[in-house]
């Protein structure tokens, strides 16, 4: 049996920020030594997947382009992470089989409002994010992706002036729905932030594990 | 951080561990690791008991935790599920075809929901994430069903049942 490799799961609405966050964690635990592919879930369209491969594979040269996967569901993306998970345990019993010495899978699913989460066969940790634009009353809007995710994410603060969100209303009411659960403010489009995110995922799914790869030859 | 790879029994299926935890409970030796209904499904984990015990919890595939499991670890660490909001709906009183519809439709707003349920007599119980849902409830279902709200821990069908 290859071994298996620790998974974590992004999820939240379209448009916020996912794809973005994945393009600038990767790059920061590449720095550290850990080595991650990519599976991306969307209904049709595999447009973030082919934009991973362009950004992280060809013009950063950080991984191999086949170790970003796009998956098409053809349905709802997030039944394909929450109810019937297999055509993502499919992709990845290939990736585990092809490189089981990569230390993360990442896996990225929209959809779903704030209902979003991933079956715990398929993800040991889940992010989700929210962007300001969407409004200051996101967290206290509820629901099971915000409630259970184990790191929170609000994206894009820089607009929070220019939309009426309120920052620190939106870290009053995540602390009141998530108690005793991490929330970061970030913006991925200039990286403010990321490193706090690179961190949460280093220490609770990668257990601040050093970077141990045999030697070639 | 404490690395756990295994179990090594259940309080509530295995008299010795009981009788264990009795023991290391009153001497204020036990520490409680606080886990979601969900959580108990994964196979990697890392939490901080009650104790301050900085656990990273790596299962192998197929195995998964349950309410009342004890970590294999020097010290003594109790897997605890937390209480959730769980709606029981009971049905009584309905000649047998009266019972199939309303089964259907009961498991059929059920399972729209996607929530797991645990059936025990003529009581169907399933998790919900907030008290305002049992007016949703209240409305799609036909009267003469009972509902009631309680905070506990929840078992889905299937599970072994333990005592809380």
């Amino acid at each position: 049996m290859a071994r298996r490799i620790p998974r974590v799961g992004i999820g939240g609405p379209v448009g916020s920020g996912k794809t973005r966050l994945i393009e600038q964690i990767v790059p920061v635990l590449s720095k550290q030594g850990y080595r991650c592919c990519i599976i991306s879930n969307d209904v049709v369209s595999k447009e973030d997947a082919e934009r991973m491969q362009r950004v992280l594979a060809t013009e950063a040269k950080l991984m191999p382009e086949d170790m970003i996967i796009g998956i098409a569901t053809g349905g709802c993306p997030h039944t394909a992470v929450r109810e019937d998970p297999s055509i993502n345990l499919a992709v990845i019993d290939e990736i585990e089989q092809k490189d089981p010495t990569l230390d993360l899978i990442i896996i990225e699913s929209g959809g779903d409002n704030t209902m979003t989460t991933f079956s715990p066969a398929l993800a040991d940790y889940f992010i989700y994010i929210v962007d300001v634009a969407g409004g200051d009353k996101y967290p206290r809007k509820r629901g099971l992706g915000i409630e259970s995710c184990d790191l929170l994410v609000i994206n894009k603060i820089d607009l929070a002036p220019l939309v009426g969100a309120n920052l620190a209303v939106m870290k009053r009411d995540a602390a009141l729905v998530r108690p005793g659960k991490p929330v970061e403010f970030v913006n991925c489009r200039t990286g403010e932030g990321v490193d706090r995110v690179a961190r949460h995922i280093i220490r609770g799914i990668l257990f601040d594990r050093p970077v141990q790869r045999k030697r070639k030859g | 951080m404490l690395a756990i790879s295994s179990v090594v029994g259940n309080i509530f299926s295995n008299w010795r561990l009981a009788e264990k935890y009795r023991r290391q409970k009153a001497a204020g030796r036990c520490e409680r690791l606080f886990v979601s209904r969900m959580e108990l499904e994964r196979l990697r984990l890392r939490r901080r008991t009650d104790g301050g015990t900085d656990v990273g919890l790596v299962l192998e595939p197929g195995r998964r935790l349950h309410h009342g499991d004890v970590l294999a670890a020097a010290r003594f660490i109790v897997v605890e599920q937390l209480r959730e909001k769980v709606l029981s709906i009971s049905i009584k009183n309905h000649d047998a075809e009266k019972m199939v519809g309303l089964a259907a439709l009961i498991g059929h707003t059920i399972g729209n929901r996607h929530r797991p349920i645990a059936v025990d007599r003529g009581t169907i119980s399933f998790p919900i994430l907030d008290k305002s849902e049992v007016e949703t409830f209240r409305k799609l279902l036909p009267a003469g069903v009972r509902l009631k709200l309680k905070e506990q821990v929840f078992l889905p069908a299937g599970e072994v049942h333990t005592h809380e």
